[in-house]
């Protein structure tokens, strides 16, 4: 069923998950080994949920415990192995927890950003299927398919937006690899689970997926930064900072957070509640020595 | 090519309030008025006080904008007020010269007390609402939901009501009443902008449906509310990509900015759950 973006809220304080990711770069290792970029948590807030930080150093019994009580996931983007790497072990154990309780009527979505969303097609694949589709600070208008207009993920989207969406370069890219157009429309599995909503051409000039959401679970995906247009501003990326481009990243987080609020887990009490969200940490100002404004460390 | 950089707004601390058992420092900011304009693409520029008029005027020729939050201080004596009149005046020089330079108020102190409870409204739009600056901007069908559901948070002990700001030609020939609204007793200006000035007030908090959680009554999340929040934001950073403002570099800009503060969690059970303080 098609969600309305302005159907009866059930939960109106619902309180998504990000899972940190591991520091890749050099000059952020001395601050921790995980981290969450701010651009994300303010993404998810600005939506109207709150943030809990989800540390990859958790049991699966642990982990378990925080899915019943958290109404959302966000998968951010990130440079780690996704079958090996740590973060991929922890989001499979989401998802798993994820597509049962979905199949049970418990709703619960998932957002994946980047890697996120590469993420999500390894685990519906059940392999990694990427190839090289470089895309690397550029920002781009998206090719919307046919399935875009009947979507859940842009219902409601105003008819300016949507047309700027395809001629205005609002989607900033930074990617080296994606799941190719053909790869998708090969595969049984990922052509079932998920809805392509649009595509993109690389540098290479392939053909790659760049916005997907699940035909029959509240999951999405995007291979570009929606969080980068509002919330970070490094004068040397092509980061979209035009009215459009804000008005996309703010109807995209009401939209997954208006997910979240289908969601009808909560917290045992609100002291638990209270002690697991982001406000008990402290960001770290990133701007002069990397493309993020503040960052979160774990 | 990046594209245009946007505004930087400043947004004006406030003396600590007594009793504030988190509190560093001198003054303090609301995360949530920060979250707010993040969150229209704007990025946010603390303004302390304790400081000279010469250090308020350049930082107003930094600037794109200015927003006034809430607060519970002195509106004649306190630091805050006597900054706010620094910056109100030059935004008056300014616009005068051609020099379009906007200000929102959140809750604006006015001439009349009276004492509400804490509740939440729907908005009574006046006729004028329609062709205003501000609601012009909006979505038709969010502009019927502001009128028909209970999505503006309302946490004030004073209000202008309609009946002194129809007595008062001053008031009159300024300010458009884009918005009332009724406490039981009497009617009350909510929302309003000036005739020929890009100033604009809300007496009630649009910010504080994203991003405030103190679980009372008057506190509203609804995805209406969600919306108005943004688009009220959105209008205001609008109004600021008019303005040429800019620091003198770089360097400048980026220590101005908030992001090299971290806010102070103060708990869920505090009206603002994060604040920034500032010596």
């Amino acid at each position: 069923m098609p969600t309305k973006l302005n159907q009866e809220a059930v939960n109106d304080r619902p309180v998504i998950g990000i899972l940190a990711q591991t520091v890749t770069d050099e000059v952020l290792k001395p601050f921790g080994r995980t981290f969450i970029p701010s651009s994300y948590v303010k993404f998810i807030e600005s939506g109207g949920s709150r943030v809990m930080p989800i540390r990859l150093t958790l049991t699966t019994a642990e982990y378990k415990k925080i899915f019943e009580k958290i109404n959302g996931l966000l998968f951010i983007g990130g440079a780690v192995d996704l079958e090996t790497s740590d973060f991929a072990r922890v989001a499979k154990i989401f998802y798993s927890l994820a597509l049962k309780a979905n199949d049970e009527g418990d709703f619960f979505p998932i957002w994946g950003t980047c890697m996120g969303m590469q993420l999500l097609t390894v685990l519906v694949a059940g392999e990694n299927l990427l190839a090289n589709t470089t895309a690397e600070d550029i920002a781009l208008p998206l090719n919307l398919t046919t399935e875009a207009g009947s979507s859940r993920m842009f219902e409601g989207f105003p008819n300016e937006l949507m047309r700027a969406l395809t001629q205005e370069p609002l989607t900033g890219n930074f990617h080296h690899y994606g799941l190719t157009v053909e790869t998708f429309q090969e595969n049984e599995k990922l052509r079932s689970f998920f809805s392509l909503l649009s595509t993109n051409v690389a540098e290479n000039q392939v053909h790659f997926v760049s916005t997907i959401e699940g035909k029959r679970y509240p999951f999405y995906g995007v291979q570009w930064h929606p969080e980068v247009n509002r919330f970070q501003w490094n004068r040397k990326l092509n980061f979209p900072h035009s009215a459009h481009a804000v008005q996309l990243s703010s109807l995209l987080a009401e939209f997954f957070v208006n997910e979240g609020r289908r969601s009808l887990h909560q917290f045992d009490n609100p002291e638990e509640e209270a002690s697991s969200l982001i406000y008990n940490n402290t960001p770290v100002y990133a701007g002069n020595i990397t493309g993020y404004e503040q960052l979160y460390f774990f | 090519m990046s594209s245009v950089l946007c505004c930087s707004l400043g947004v004006l601390a406030q003396e600590n309030l007594p009793g504030d058992q988190f509190a560093r420092g001198s003054s303090y900011i609301a995360a949530s008025y920060v979250k707010y304009l993040e969150g229209a693409g704007a990025r946010v520029v603390p303004i302390r006080i304790n400081r000279t008029e010469q250090e308020y005027t350049n930082i107003f020729y930094s600037i794109n904008g200015l927003l006034l939050p809430g607060g519970d201080v002195d509106l004649q004596t306190s630091q805050f007020s006597q900054a706010a009149k620094i910056f109100y005046d030059l935004a008056l020089k300014a616009n005068d010269a051609g020099d379009y330079f906007p200000i929102w108020g959140t809750c604006q102190g006015f001439q009349q007390l009276s004492v509400l409870t804490a509740v939440a409204l729907p908005l009574t739009l006046t006729p004028a609402a329609q062709s205003s600056r501000l609601f012009r901007s909006f979505p038709k069908d969010l502009l019927q939901s502001l009128a028909e559901e209970n999505v503006t948070s309302n946490f004030h002990r004073w209000s202008l009501s309609m009946q002194n700001y129809s007595r008062n030609a001053k008031l009159k020939r300024f300010y458009k009443v884009l918005s009332t609204n009724n406490d039981g007793k009497k009617e009350f200006i909510s929302t309003m902008e000036a005739y020929r000035y890009p100033l604009y007030a809300v007496q009630w908090h649009p910010e504080k449906s994203p991003f405030e959680w103190i679980d009372k009554p008057g506190m509203i999340h609804s995805t209406t509310a969600v919306r108005a929040c943004f688009y009220t934001a959105s209008f205001f950073v609008s109004e600021a990509m008019k303005n040429q403002h800019h620091f003198s570099s770089a360097v400048e800009e980026e220590r101005a900015l908030i992001y090299n503060f971290s806010p102070v969690y103060r708990g869920m059970h505090a009206i603002f759950v994060q604040n920034y303080y500032f010596d």
